[in-house]
């Protein structure tokens, strides 16, 4: 990261006064965000603390921060903090503090791109599934922020009723999938548990790759591994209208038994006819 | 609007005590809740607060505004604030003096996720004055600004700190969230000799430049030494030495809305309202003298 020093245009004095604080800030928070605490306070930054005062303040913040980082990615990465353990996920946890500082200051939302820290990490190599472990979490975590589906008796009657090719079904807000070369659900399910059984995770382990999918069920979120056709069919829905999926579909798939589930689960938002989206998509041009 | 509206104590409600509170339904005067942890309209914290808004006074106090940045504030952050004040309609909303977001290199503008202390400058009393007004316009209602606790300061400063306060809400319309706790860990710090002296001499400072009805609330919390640094961790009772200084604050500015703040090693929920309880008695003593100066006052002719 170009960390290169501050400076200061030439401007009136109160916006200069105020640029002089915007400069300090800056200063500080190299120093927060630095990999090593610098020993002594840089000059421009004017704090009245030196040498083992300094240390000690300049500490204390750092801590608080990487405190902050661990709380937040302990609870928005359950699964890998059970792969990898406490010690192990922590260091990660403050490596990715300080190299991916936080955009945001609501601490729910400051894991978004820990998947690929994850993933960059060298001495994680050996665990490559940790990356999509952290993905499915994410998405568990992400759901939960999204507001629950409003499927309504009028989009149930619009399915009965309509033709399948003027029809879109918009899917559940924050319900995804998740494609992985890995038994996702399955290392996930046997991380459930405060000691997962080792032989099962080897056995798990030599299975193939699932797709996973994410929803919100009720409070909570919810997710299970999804056999290759519904997989397709929910991927079709999520780009095309109900009657682009129903053509594609593998004849194995018994459409009617998902959209029971679909309803019981809260998987569809809602089903709208092609003609109120095109209405929508005019009055925006 | 009147920005105390009670005088009573009241406690922070935390997720470990949801269930004992909603048991219990204690009587406190107010419930104080940090806001960002409700941002979230979808949840179950959210369902929790409705339920608790139904027969308590909802503090919100923020920790994420960062309202002495340089840089700004995060506009998505403040609609989130808007849309939880219009979903819980606090009666009072607050945050801290301090900076959190800057730019930080190649990574743009960060936010550190904590208090990080300012200078007492015209330069940042510019910068907050334009973004406690940026809030204020969003949410049309006063906001309460938090004294920090802080580990360093600058040796730059046009204010003193009650000065610099003073001039916040004189210039801005907000008012101060006055952190007794916070002045203490601050005096401790600085190697002050007798530092609740020293606590109140910034109250003394205060109450000469700033009018009473311009406090909000009174925040009350324990602190501990780590390291060789007293650290605002909230995690044990409010010591003597911060209920001496509040009982002063009392006597300078009467009773006011008092939180009883316990963030980490939370105790049983009795502890925490045994503190609140007992900041209620010196509040029900600062309602008796206030009610006795009042209509001393009243009988002047």
């Amino acid at each position: 990261m170009n960390r290169g020093v501050p400076t200061m245009p030439d401007m009136q004095p109160g916006a200069r006064a105020s640029q002089g604080e915007a400069i300090r800030q800056q200063i500080l928070l190299q120093a927060l965000f630095a990999p090593l605490p610098d020993a002594a306070p840089p000059a421009a930054l004017g704090v009245v603390q030196q040498g083992a005062r300094w240390t000690a303040g300049l500490a204390a913040y750092r801590a608080n921060g990487l405190e902050h980082a661990r709380i937040a990615l302990h609870a928005q990465f359950p699964t890998v903090l059970a792969m990898l353990g406490e010690e192990a996920f922590d260091a990660v946890a403050g490596r990715y503090w300080l190299t991916r500082p936080p955009r945001v200051g609501d601490l729910a939302h400051v894991g978004t791109d820990f998947p690929q820290c994850l993933e960059a990490q060298p001495e994680l190599a050996a665990w490559p599934w940790l990356g999509d472990s952290a993905r499915l979490d994410l998405a568990r975590w992400q759901v939960l922020f999204a507001a629950p589906a409003q499927l309504a008796p009028a989009d149930l009657q619009r399915l009965a009723a309509m033709d399948p090719a003027q029809l879109r079904v918009v899917l559940a807000a924050g319900s995804c999938l998740i494609d992985s070369r890995w038994p996702l659900h399955r290392l996930w399910w046997l991380h459930q548990t405060p000691q997962p059984d080792a032989d099962a995770l080897r056995a798990a382990l030599r299975g193939p790759g699932e797709t996973v999918w994410v929803w919100r069920e009720g409070m909570l979120a919810d997710c299970r591994a999804l056999p290759a056709a519904e997989a397709e069919w929910l991927r079709a829905l999520g780009v095309g209208t109900l009657g682009d999926a129903l053509q594609g579909l593998d004849a194995a798939f018994d459409v009617t038994a998902w959209l029971q589930q679909a309803v019981t689960h809260g998987w569809i938002d809602h089903v709208e006819p092609l003609s109120d989206v095109a209405c929508d998509a005019d009055s925006t041009t | 609007m009147n920005i105390q509206s009670t005088a009573r104590a009241g406690i922070g409600l935390r997720q470990p005590h949801y269930r004992a509170f909603r048991e219990g339904w204690p009587s406190v005067g107010f419930v104080e809740v940090h806001s960002e942890n409700f941002f979230n309209p979808h949840d179950a914290a959210a369902q929790v607060l409705a339920a608790v808004r139904a027969d308590y006074a909802i503090s919100l106090h923020g920790v994420g505004l960062a309202l002495g940045s340089a840089c700004g504030l995060d506009g998505d952050h403040l609609e989130h604030l808007a849309a939880l004040v219009e979903r819980c309609q606090p009666v009072r909303v607050s945050d801290h003096a301090c900076f959190a977001r800057a730019p930080l290199g190649d990574a743009g503008i960060v936010h550190a996720n904590d208090l990080l202390p300012v200078a007492f400058t015209r330069g940042a009393l510019e910068i907050f004055v334009a973004n406690v007004q940026r809030v204020q316009d969003r949410l049309q209602q006063p906001i309460l600004v938090e004294n920090l606790s802080s580990y360093l300061d600058f040796s730059e400063r046009d204010f003193s700190e009650p000065g610099f306060f003073a001039e916040l809400t004189r210039r801005s319309g907000c008012g101060l969230l006055l952190d007794i706790n916070n002045l203490m860990v601050n005096a401790l710090n600085a190697g002050t000799e007798d530092a609740q002296a020293a606590v109140c001499a910034w109250l003394d400072e205060l109450a000469r430049g700033m009018p009473a009805a311009a406090i909000g609330e009174i925040h009350l919390a324990g602190h501990s030494r780590q390291q060789g640094l007293i650290i605002d961790d909230h995690s044990c009772v409010v010591s003597a030495p911060v209920w001496q200084a509040y009982a002063h604050a009392l006597n300078l500015f009467g009773p006011l809305p008092t939180l009883i703040e316990w963030d980490t090693e939370l105790p049983e929920l009795e502890v925490l309202l045994g503190e609140a309880a007992k900041a209620q008695q010196l509040l029900d003593a600062a309602v008796a003298r206030h009610d006795v100066v009042a209509h001393a006052t009243e009988a002047v002719p």
